[in-house]
């Protein structure tokens, strides 16, 4: 997944870091990312996926409450992927320094964490260490109904008994960008030719992907994050979650409610206090 | 010795070696599927898994299907697609398909041939036709809409039998409405990304309304150009979590709000001039429905809703410059209570919209299907189809409702095409039982649901992504189309084209399939049909549908003496033995329809609506307390109809002393990802039938809470 980055990183200075910025706003918790990934990813599915501690998904639609009792209760939907960390020191995430075998590793020329299933051996250290709980286990064989196996997708390959897995922003998407730019001779890929499922299958527009160090994606217009203070956002609608622990993810949220952005960092306050 | 022995055993790299292959051992099961690569190519098509109508693209390898996404470029969904959607390849794969003719003997069904089946059919037709009987044919349809419906019910009038009842829309209610009322039949279609007021009374906007990601993309354009939303809702919906302004209002009085802020919009200036500025006739039935409304006292002790409160929407609704109030759809776009369509189209009058940008605007159906009418003598035998047994507006409740009061079956054979009434109707125990009562039934499904399990004969249609099917979309739009899903699958089974099983069933009965069907095959009859549109429809997948000015107005002949709440007031049960009161919730996570939900769709639902195979209801914290019950807990939740044991999850969205259901879980038939998990809402409900239209029209009812 990452051979010959380093070649790579000599030949062109400049590198992506591709992030995601999903607006809670819009966000009506219809449940199109999670299948969308799905079907896109060849995740696989059992008859009984109510223990949300076993099931495996990439991407995890929360839904959070101001609590206030009827009829002063709000809510927000609250879709969390992996958050592609790039920790303080770039290439430091948490899973990333925890793995025992590199099987998941911070790639520097995309911003992605990478996740190979063929490396992992299952010690889940990854997961204990994931603050996000964006990882899942197989735990069992995945099983495809008869007949149901032809949908697989050949481009990801299936996971089996005993290996952790995670959101890899469609990874071999962007490997058949970069194929296609290969192809029409251009040096670097465009903000279309790349995009997750998740973010073409949002019928509200809600998830915005894209490359955080090319300014003219629209990604980067809206969050304006702050480079000397590893992306953080300068958009005040604009926040990450547990920002506090300095794991610097890559995908990025926005709400216009106040309380829905002190829930993301356990209502810390200015002075650092929580 | 010991020292090094200690060592060895310390440091023997033999536990880690060990343990290392044991992963590698699991990891290679020879099982893990590996998919084959192989050409890729996109084909573009229709979804018609709901009244939608949006674009779809399938992407496949060489043959295999494996992901259907929104087509970009389509003018209703511009790449946004739906979890059911997205399904498609689940659904087109799922074991769960009926793969080929079926015959249920002796209580088990065993596969036949196309042959047979037919042929067994035609003899009980032919023994109908002997007993005089043609009236004994009945045939319940998904929708009345498009040419398979169409031929279903030619096939029941040249037969003689006048017993065709597609599941009505909302739009068929709204139909009969504008056309009792203004006598001119139309159906509203609602500029959502002009308007920038929008009252929703009760509308699952994000949850399917209407072409549902059509609305989601405008409540999105809404957050973007200023629009506010103001959701009127008795529970904090996703919706109402997503609106500008959430309003809790007492369970069904929707209408009495909208009628409450119609009379204070009536009193203004602005009120004034909208009213005079509307034709006479349909003037005169609007002051009809507004003049017994409540005023703004008498509204707040109905509804709940503060006067000053009322007495504000009014006023920023009509100040505002494009105010547009939007009615609630049932499950899968089915009709709601007369007077709450009446009652928010004339607040749509009073504030002056009627086919303005950004308002509501009169859309009238045009029909496409333009084949010679059957003639008297085609028909064969008995005599000229009389009334149908469900009603004018034929009605599927008022078909089961006749067949349960009848000691025998009035009904000899059945025809079940694109709907699943043992699930979704409600009180769907007493459908389950009504049908067993009918000597035949065939079912057209091409899956497994309940009607199909249900049924003697099966005859599965192709799936929709291995067929043709026209698809007129109005769903509220103010542009409707006429859309074109084309095959994107190569056949997977030994299925047919319902059309194709009709035809041939016709050609057995009357010779050359008679004067009445002169088509050799389905696909002949719908190219003939779309005759100079098909090419169009089958390169772009959708053309306009043209939009006929509305012209009359007059005739009115409105019924107002039933004019009343009739929603609420009988849904049965005293207060005191049933103190709750049910509100169902639809989600795009789950499907209510023929096709049921998918594994995937499953996956996604969150375990405070479904966990193990118990359904979970939203109680109030407050309610939950009263009942000393607490999260978790297993309870009966009783209903005049049935009972059903259910989980508690304190919520504090939901109104005191009501308990939250959700819509498209408690299956009894679709194989063991859906079979028997979570609880269906509909058999807990008791169907009531709308004085004006004829349609159920339940979504409540009474129910207590008991600890297990």
């Amino acid at each position: 997944m990452i051979s010959g980055t380093k070649a790579m990183k000599t030949k062109t200075k400049q590198t992506y870091h591709f992030g995601m910025l999903i607006d809670l706003d819009r966000c009506n918790g219809c449940g199109s990312c999670m299948v969308a990934c799905m079907s896109e990813n060849n995740i696989s599915f059992r008859p009984d996926e109510t223990d949300k501690q076993t099931s495996i998904t990439w991407m995890r639609m929360y839904r959070i409450s101001n609590r206030k009792p009827f009829p002063d209760t709000e809510r927000c939907f609250l879709p969390m992927p992996c958050m592609h960390c790039e920790g303080k020191e770039s290439g430091h995430s948490p899973c990333v320094s925890v793995c025992p075998v590199t099987a998941t590793d911070y790639d520097r020329n995309t911003g992605i964490v990478s996740q190979i299933p063929s490396r992992c051996f299952g010690c889940r250290y990854c997961m204990v260490a994931c603050p996000y709980h964006a990882r899942s286990f197989n735990w069992w064989d995945p099983v495809w109904p008869k007949g149901m196996e032809q949908m697989l997708n050949p481009d990801v390959s299936v996971r089996m008994r005993g290996v952790v897995e995670k959101c890899s922003f469609c990874y071999h998407r962007y490997q058949s960008a970069r194929d296609k730019a290969h192809l029409q001779g251009r040096p670097r890929i465009e903000e279309s030719d790349y995009q997750t499922s998740c973010t073409e299958a949002c019928p509200t527009g809600a998830i915005t992907f894209g490359d955080l160090n090319n300014p003219q994606h629209r990604i980067t217009q809206m969050v304006n994050p702050d480079r000397n203070l590893s992306g953080k956002p300068r958009n005040p609608q604009v926040f990450r979650l547990l920002e506090k622990l300095g794991t610097n993810p890559s995908v990025y949220y926005h709400s216009s409610k106040q309380w829905v952005r002190e829930v993301s960092d356990n209502h810390i306050d200015d002075k650092g206090r929580s | 010795m010991g020292l090094g022995a200690s060592a060895g055993l310390t440091l023997t790299p033999l536990p880690w070696k060990l343990l290392d292959d044991i992963s590698i051992w699991t990891q290679n099961w020879p099982w893990v599927p590996v998919p084959k690569a192989g050409v890729v190519s996109i084909h573009d098509s229709i979804c018609t898994l709901c009244p939608g109508g949006c674009g779809i693209t399938a992407r496949r390898i060489d043959e295999r299907l494996v992901f259907v996404a929104g087509q970009e470029n389509h003018p209703l969904n511009a790449g946004g697609i739906c979890p059911l959607g997205l399904s498609g390849p689940q659904l087109l794969y799922t074991p769960n398909r009926v793969m080929s003719p079926m015959m249920k003997v002796d209580g088990a069904f065993q596969p036949i041939s196309w042959n047979a089946a037919i042929s067994t059919l035609v003899s009980h037709l032919k023994e109908l036709k002997q007993q005089q009987l043609p009236q004994g044919l009945a045939c319940l349809a998904g929708s009345g809409q498009g040419t398979v419906s169409a031929l279903l019910q030619r096939f029941l009038t040249a037969f003689g039998s006048p017993n065709f009842i597609p599941s009505a829309s909302i739009d068929d209610a709204w139909e009969l409405l504008t056309g009792q009322l203004t006598g001119s039949r139309f159906i509203p279609g609602y500029d959502l990304e002009r308007a920038d007021t929008i009252l929703s009374f009760g509308c699952d906007l994000t949850e399917g309304w209407g072409s549902p990601i059509r609305t989601m993309r405008a409540c999105s354009g809404w957050k973007e150009n200023g629009a506010k939303l103001v959701q009127i809702q008795s529970r904090l919906s996703d919706t109402a979590a997503t609106a500008d302004r959430w309003i809790a209002i007492n369970p069904g009085t929707e209408a009495d709000l909208a009628l409450a802020i119609c009379r204070t919009v009536a009193e203004t200036a602005r009120g004034q001039s909208h009213i005079s500025a509307i034709d006479s006739g349909f003037r005169h039935q609007l002051q009809a429905i507004i003049k017994p409304g409540p005023s703004l006292e008498q509204a707040e002790g109905i509804t709940g809703v503060d006067a000053q409160v009322i007495q504000q929407l009014a006023d920023d609704f009509v100040g505002s410059k494009r105010p547009l109030a939007l009615c609630r759809e049932g499950a899968d776009r089915s009709p709601v209570a007369s007077r709450e369509m009446l009652a928010v189209l004339a607040l749509n009058a009073v504030a002056g919209n009627i086919d303005r940008p950004g308002g509501l605007h009169r859309i009238k159906r045009v029909p496409y299907i333009n084949w010679p009418e059957i003639r008297r003598d085609d028909v064969a035998g008995s005599g000229w189809p009389g009334e149908n047994l469900a009603g004018p507006l034929p009605s599927p409740d008022a078909f089961f409702k006749t067949i349960a009061e009848e000691p025998d079956s009035p009904v000899g054979i059945l025809l079940v095409s694109d709907c699943n009434p043992c699930y979704d109707l409600a009180a769907s125990d007493r459908i389950k039982r009504g049908i067993g009562k009918i000597p035949l039934v065939v079912s057209f499904s091409e899956y497994w649901n309940e009607t199909a399990l249900a049924a003697n004969l099966i005859l599965p249609n192709h799936s929709y992504l291995e067929r043709y099917q026209d698809f007129p979309v109005y769903a509220g739009l103010t542009e409707p189309r006429l859309g074109l899903s084309r095959p994107v699958s190569k056949q997977l089974f030994d299925t047919r084209y319902t059309g194709d099983a009709i035809l041939e069933t016709a050609r057995q009965l009357w010779g050359t399939a008679g004067r009445a069907f002169p088509w050799k095959t389905y696909e002949e009859c719908l190219k003939e049909t779309l005759s100079d549109q098909w090419d169009d429809l089958k390169g772009r997948g959708w053309i306009n549908l043209p939009r006929p000015p509305i012209t009359s107005d007059n005739a009115a002949t409105i019924s107002y003496s039933v004019f009343s709440n009739a929603d609420i007031e009988t849904s049965a049960g005293e207060v005191h033995k049933y103190p709750l009161m049910i509100l169902t919730r639809s989600s795009m996570r789950l499907n209510n329809s023929a096709v049921g939900t998918s594994p995937f769709m499953m996956k996604s639902v969150s375990d405070t609506v479904l966990k193990g195979k118990k359904g979970v209801v939203d109680v109030n914290p407050q309610t939950a307390e009263k009942l000393n019950m607490t999260e978790g807990d297993m309870a009966r939740l009783i209903t005049p109809e049935a009972e059903a044991a259910v989980m508690i999850h304190l919520d504090d969205g939901t109104m005191p002393d009501t308990v939250v259901i959700s819509q498209g879980l408690g299956h009894a038939a679709f194989g063991e990802y859906l079979d028997g998990r979570g609880v269906n809402a509909s058999r807990l409900l008791q169907p009531v039938l709308d004085p004006l239209t004829g349609q159920n029209i339940s979504r409540t009812v009474r129910a207590r809470l008991m600890p297990v």
